[in-house]
């Protein structure tokens, strides 16, 4: 096979070189990450600030703060192939995308459990249907601006799959919300756990992919124009 | 190949093009055109449609030049974007034309250097690749004859190393087969 180079053909020549104005690379995604990481402990923080902490004493710290570290991890984790999915060549394995969506959510119903039975909660006042919404819409709440923000980061690059990508933002932001909210939230019981927090996580995770979708969507028709 | 640049001389190069320098970007494209060219050729297999893809995947490269970090190998980087492109193009076609089948009685239009060293007959190694199933013959490829590592397959396919390292021998291993029993499509 002949491996003499061709020449830059003369389109391709003027449409490159006539726009060769210098540009700014990405930071690495840990670096963005770290760029955005005053506003993910901010979004968290705060609802531990304007709400009472639930009563941990009875579960120790195996059961409360460590899983909540743990879970924040595992979330920025997420966020970190999220963002590294915008990086083309630098892809993570679906393999490996599959395992840490499974151990972040598998945690969070195993801790709730653990929780429910060290220390069982009854619903709170309007029964189990309202708790379950009030927490559902308060996680959800807590973890958008998580969600946009790092969505909007992976935007910027070249996210080959977008809706994969927007999954993975939403269910990391979906992940710390539900630790900083779960110090909150004094019902463990199974019913309101799945429906409140898990939902809630499903929720952005979906919310990320349809993001992914949309964006996919508009950046086709900018480019076919 | 083209010009020969080293790994640690393109990502110098490819700075450089961030930075604004034209005469970097040419040499970039004197490195990397013909096997950007060959590669999706090769998924193509359809050597004008390669030739046409190569030129999209210079512009998309250059509208994402800054997705590039600094330091990382610029290949990996370029063959993923090249891979998109191809992608979308196949989509798109797709979209246009649903029962569009492919010309299997083409060859595939790949430099076969790599795989000539396990495979001496060159003719029976080109027939023998078109019966590789796709995701095999692109990790065979992308390891053999362009000379990427697993680990660098891996993220360019999104697939874990170890997949990589097993579909390009399980590639190789259809090859064998394929060239045992004559058999060929083409």
């Amino acid at each position: 096979m002949a491996s003499v180079t061709p020449p830059l053909p003369k389109e391709l020549r003027a449409a490159i070189l006539g726009d060769m104005k210098p540009v700014r690379p990405l930071p690495p995604p840990w670096k963005r990450l770290a760029l955005v990481a005053p506003l993910i402990i901010g979004v968290l923080v705060m609802p531990l600030v304007y709400n009472e902490l639930r009563q941990t004493g009875e579960m120790g710290v195996l059961l409360s703060w460590i899983p909540v570290a743990v879970q924040v991890f595992l979330a920025l984790g997420l966020l970190v192939i999220a963002l590294r999915e915008g990086v083309p060549g630098w892809r993570v394995s679906t393999r490996l995308i599959f395992v840490m969506v499974l151990a972040a959510y598998s945690l969070q119903i195993l801790v709730n459990l653990l929780m429910f039975m060290q220390a069982p909660a009854e619903a709170g006042p309007g029964g189990v249907l309202a708790t379950w919404m009030s927490c559902f819409r308060v996680e959800s709440l807590i973890g958008i601006p998580i969600l946009v923000l790092v969505a909007w980061l992976v935007s910027r690059a070249l996210p080959f799959r977008p809706m994969l990508a927007g999954f993975l933002a939403g269910t990391g932001a979906g992940i710390a919300a539900e630790a900083s909210w779960r110090m909150i939230c004094a019902n463990s019981e199974p019913g309101h756990v799945l429906l409140g927090h898990t939902g809630g996580i499903f929720i952005l995770g979906v919310t990320g992919f349809l993001l992914g979708y949309v964006w996919s969507v508009y950046s086709r028709a900018a480019h076919s124009d | 190949m083209g010009q020969e640049a080293t790994p640690d001389r393109l990502a110098e190069l490819m700075v450089a093009y961030q930075n604004g320098d034209g005469a970097a970007f040419e040499e970039i494209f004197a490195a990397i055109a013909v096997p950007l060219r060959n590669y999706l050729t090769s998924l193509t297999r359809d050597r004008a449609r390669g030739e046409d893809l190569m030129q999209e995947t210079f512009l998309q490269l250059h509208r994402s030049r800054h997705t590039y970090l600094p330091g990382r190998p610029v290949k990996p980087w370029a063959f993923g974007i090249a891979r998109n492109v191809f992608l979308m193009a196949r989509r798109s076609a797709a979209r246009r034309a649903k029962h569009e089948t492919p010309a299997f009685d083409e060859l595939p239009e790949v430099p076969i250097e790599g795989l000539a060293k396990l495979f001496p007959d060159r003719d029976e190694l080109s027939k023998a690749l078109v019966n590789v199933p796709e995701d095999r013959r692109e990790a065979l490829l992308l390891h053999h004859v362009w000379g990427f590592s697993f680990r660098e397959v891996g993220h360019m396919l999104g697939i874990s190393e170890r997949a990589a390292k097993l579909r390009s021998f399980r590639g190789v291993q259809g090859l064998r087969e394929s060239m045992a029993g004559g058999g060929s499509d083409g």
